[in-house]
């Protein structure tokens, strides 16, 4: 093993030690109850959840895979990701987060679930649905698109005499470790750090790039120069990106469920304002201007696309090759923090599914509640374990298993649960038919009925089929049922609002 | 178990002026971007401030987000003040 190789390692060790130790000053803050335990019993303050959405928004994805992603496939890609933020993302931001903020705190809820079983009136089923299908299903794969990253970085930097295997197995396993040492407050508190130190890269990795090109400028200009000018055009039909401009627009403006329990978690409505900002400030570094200076710094020095095991892997090259193994590894820590917290804000959800939706709420089991506790600390593993599973071996850039997998997932179950917060003649049966239509034809159309790219015919994006199919069931199936009665939707929306 | 303020009573589930600006913007915003979406992302050369065109696009995307930011948290700030005072 190279000395290089022993720093990195030695790095490794001394970041674990310090998110644990963070993990542990959250144990001792954190009282008892599931409340406190998932959503820090609604007590986060303002610049913490500024923080934690911050960085939980953040994740390797922006700045290592969509970098990657639009050096090698085309800045189409990277369009696709950025160009609904400023019409849809970032100001739909605030519009639901006090929703889900006023509705938290009225009701006391901690999971996703609490809210669409309380506003459909239906409990178990609509939780084992909504949990444990539709909000585990991708979950997994995007805590496994974290640990792609995590593994590519600094893999890639030892030359792989630090595994791939061993680098997600290492991360899977210090994540586990303080999301059961302090729940949501671990987490939170861990973001605050790790949101520090992912600003702190921007600003270092900007400089670098400038100072290496002599300027931005000169960057624009030896990429659109050279034979990779090819990068700046689009190639794909525009009927790809225009419903998931709006679909995954909506569904990313505060209701992705990881994000969505952030809003029960703030202790007064400051803390949306502040996520909204940090959605903002988010979106600006990290979807847009990050991986267009990265991925452009990538066209400009590689006259041709080099040989690596994984896509990720080509801006921890670049970096290594401007500063070496060792300082380009101090800074992609930067990113490690930024897979992890996101990846550990999804655990937690996870985790909370387990255990109040399926064993409290829905099973109703009479354990002890260290039982409890224990059962979901387990599902926090179980998923982990899965995720890194599809992390050993990945077979396509993390962008493209997002963009056609994970938001899709979303989009089908997010879009209805917009339509059934405004739409009071949503009831129980529509909603649920709709949830259970659109999911089983995404994987219907995925995987069996068309599973060659882009899964339909007409070259929609992956989740458009489905979306409509779930929402046009909805409406239908609930303008042949009962409308919900007065007392479901004063008990939801209370008095005035029904 | 935290405190937590009760500013929550006063957020209203129904529409407020802001939300109703909030969705026009959306709507409006969004349909402006599909119809320049083919201008915004095709690709002529270096086209201004050096920068090809597609790529010119996302840098104003990005800096238009920070001032939608601002100017959604302002809205929803000055709206809930005159109600929480």
């Amino acid at each position: 093993m190279s000395g290089s190789t022993i720093i990195i390692v030695i790095l490794m060790v001394v970041y674990a030690l310090a998110v644990l130790g963070i993990g542990q000053y959250a144990n001792k803050k954190t009282g008892l109850g599931r409340s406190e335990y998932y959503v820090a019993g609604g007590g986060l303050g303002t610049i913490t959840i500024f923080f934690t959405y911050l960085a939980t928004y953040i994740s390797t994805y922006g700045f290592i895979g969509l970098s990657a992603v639009y050096f090698s496939w085309g800045i189409e890609w990277l369009w696709f990701e950025s160009m609904f933020y400023p019409t849809l993302i970032v100001p739909l931001t605030i519009f639901f987060g006090l929703r889900f903020y006023k509705l938290g705190k009225m009701h006391g809820y901690v999971t996703n679930a609490d809210l669409i079983a309380h506003r459909l009136d239906s409990e178990g089923p609509v939780r084992v649905w909504v949990g444990l299908v539709m909000i585990v299903f991708p979950s997994i794969f995007y805590v496994g698109i974290q640990l792609i990253a995590m593994g590519a970085i600094l893999s890639g930097l030892t030359g792989g005499e630090i595994s791939h295997t061993f680098v997600v197995l290492f991360f899977a396993v210090v994540m586990v470790a303080y999301i059961i040492l302090g729940g949501m407050r671990s987490v939170a508190y861990t973001d605050v750090f790790q949101g520090i130190t992912m600003l702190l890269i921007i600003a270092v990795s900007i400089a670098l790039v400038y100072a290496n090109f002599g300027g931005f400028g000169e960057m624009f200009r030896l990429a659109g120069a050279s034979e990779h000018a090819w990068i700046f055009e689009r190639t794909l039909p525009p009927q790809y990106f225009y419903p998931a401009l709006i679909m995954v627009g909506i569904v990313w403006g505060g209701l992705i469920p990881h994000l969505w329990v952030r809003f029960y978690a703030a202790n007064s409505i400051k803390g949306v304002y502040a996520a909204g900002t940090a959605a903002g400030v988010g979106g600006a570094l990290m979807y847009a201007l990050m991986p267009l200076i990265i991925g452009t710094a990538l066209a400009a020095y590689y006259p041709s696309v080099p040989e690596v095991a994984v896509t990720e892997q080509f801006v921890s090259m670049m970096f290594s090759d401007w500063m070496g193994p060792v300082l380009t590894a101090v800074l992609m820590f930067g990113l490690v923090a930024a897979g992890k917290s996101t990846a550990d804000a999804i655990l937690l959800n996870l985790s909370s599914i387990l255990q109040v939706d399926i064993l409290e709420k829905t099973l109703k089991v009479d354990w002890p509640e260290k039982r409890l506790d224990l059962a979901a600390r387990l599902m926090c593993v179980a998923v982990i374990a899965l995720a890194s599973i599809g992390a050993f071996a990945p077979g396509l850039p993390i962008v493209s298993v997002a963009i056609t997998l994970i938001w899709s997932s979303y989009s089908v179950l997010l879009i209805p649960v917009v339509i059934m917060l405004f739409w009071k003649r949503a009831n129980k049966y529509g909603a649920m038919t709709g949830l259970v239509s659109g999911f089983v034809s995404l994987i219907l159309f995925l995987y069996v009925i068309w599973p060659e790219w882009p899964h339909n015919p007409f070259y929609l994006w992956e989740g458009t089929l489905p979306v409509a199919i779930g929402i046009v069931t909805m409406v239908v199936v609930s303008l042949l049922t009962p409308a919900p009665s007065k007392e479901v939707l004063e008990s939801f929306y209370g008095k005035e609002g029904a | 178990m935290a405190e937590y303020s009760k500013d929550y009573e006063k957020v209203s589930l129904e529409l407020v002026p802001f939300d109703r600006f909030i969705l026009w913007y959306c709507t409006i915003g969004t349909v402006l971007f599909l119809l320049f979406f083919n201008y915004m992302t095709t690709f002529e050369g270096i086209w201004i401030a050096g920068m090809p065109k597609s790529a010119f696009f996302v840098v104003v995307v990005g800096f238009v987000n920070i001032a939608i930011a601002l100017v959604s948290r302002h809205g929803y700030k000055s709206h809930y003040d005159k109600i929480l005072k």
